[in-house]
């Protein structure tokens, strides 16, 4: 019986290293490293991003922005339900945008989504605090809405930095 | 398939443009409470918007043949996402759908997505294509 011929030295170093590189979409490769590969903007605006959403999160558990929603201002229960459904969908964008930046899979797309998603949140949120905002709720419907308006900045600034980087790549 | 998607989408914001005509013009249409007074003319007219502006997008980028998968992927998790509230929250407060036109968006409403979903999912494949 003949040798089995050795198969490793007909493959050469370029193509071990294209079989061992992870294919896009299934390199699970961590935030820590995907943040490195990433502009030092982006970097600070993802870890502002996560700090807005664990302060907005431990705030809203211990009651701290409850005179500034609008069901402070309008006293419908439907308001409160209407921001719980929201506050339960953007924990699921974060987590949705958390993978993708985890995975390195359509970061871009995934945060223009966010964007405008929360760009209808921003726009419905404004329309309902200016129509049923009292005088004396002004101070905490601007509160409010800067919040919002800064997480929309933040998610802009996201998509900006990821475009020039897929465009210097 | 998909242009029978697309014809379902586009009728969908046909009849919810009539409805929003109807609510405009017609004072039977009354929400269930007082207090959703505010909430019905807001956010109805704030969706309206939504859907001219993305049909009218939807029209432009075909006619200039550029990509499109994303824009039908924002407009359907849109799309999704008002399901979503009007489901949990706001059928409750709200018109009650007693005449034709309300009846027949609310009827068509879950083919209207299932609808923008599978045209979402495909534009992506063509757009890759």
């Amino acid at each position: 019986m003949s040798p089995m011929p050795d198969d490793k030295s007909n493959v050469t170093q370029e193509e071990l290293d294209s079989l061992q590189r992870p294919s896009p979409g299934t390199d699970l490769t961590g935030i820590r490293s995907a943040l490195e590969r990433r502009s030092k903007r982006f970097k600070y605006c993802w870890l502002t991003l996560m700090g807005i959403t664990l302060s907005y999160l431990i705030a809203y558990f211990v009651g701290l922005i409850d005179p500034f929603m609008p069901a402070a201002a309008t006293g419908l229960v439907v308001d409160n339900q209407l921001h719980q459904v929201r506050f339960l969908l953007a924990f699921v964008m974060v987590t949705v945008g958390t993978t993708a930046l985890s995975f390195d899979w359509r970061v871009e797309e995934i945060f223009v989504i966010s964007a405008w998603v929360q760009a209808y949140f921003v726009v419905t949120a404004m329309v309902r605090q200016w129509r049923s905002g009292a005088d004396e709720a002004l101070l905490p419907s601007i509160a409010m809405l800067s919040i919002l308006l800064t997480i929309f900045s933040l998610l802009i600034t996201l998509i900006i930095e990821e475009r020039k980087r897929k465009t210097d790549l | 398939m998909y242009k029978a998607c697309i014809a379902v989408c586009y009728s969908f914001a046909i009849l919810l443009l009539a409805l929003f005509a109807l609510i405009v013009s017609d004072s039977g249409f009354t929400p269930a409470s007082n207090s959703g007074a505010f909430l019905l003319q807001d956010l109805t007219t704030i969706r309206i918007w939504i859907v001219i502006a993305g049909a009218l997008a939807f029209a432009w980028k075909v006619n200039r043949k550029e990509p499109r998968g994303l824009t039908v992927t924002v407009l359907t998790v849109l799309a999704w996402i008002m399901f979503l509230e009007d489901f949990m929250v706001l059928d409750s407060i709200l018109f009650v759908a007693e005449h034709p036109v309300a009846r027949a968006v609310v009827i068509t409403r879950p083919i209207f997505l299932a609808a923008l979903s599978y045209v979402a999912l495909q534009q992506w494949e063509l757009d890759i294509a």
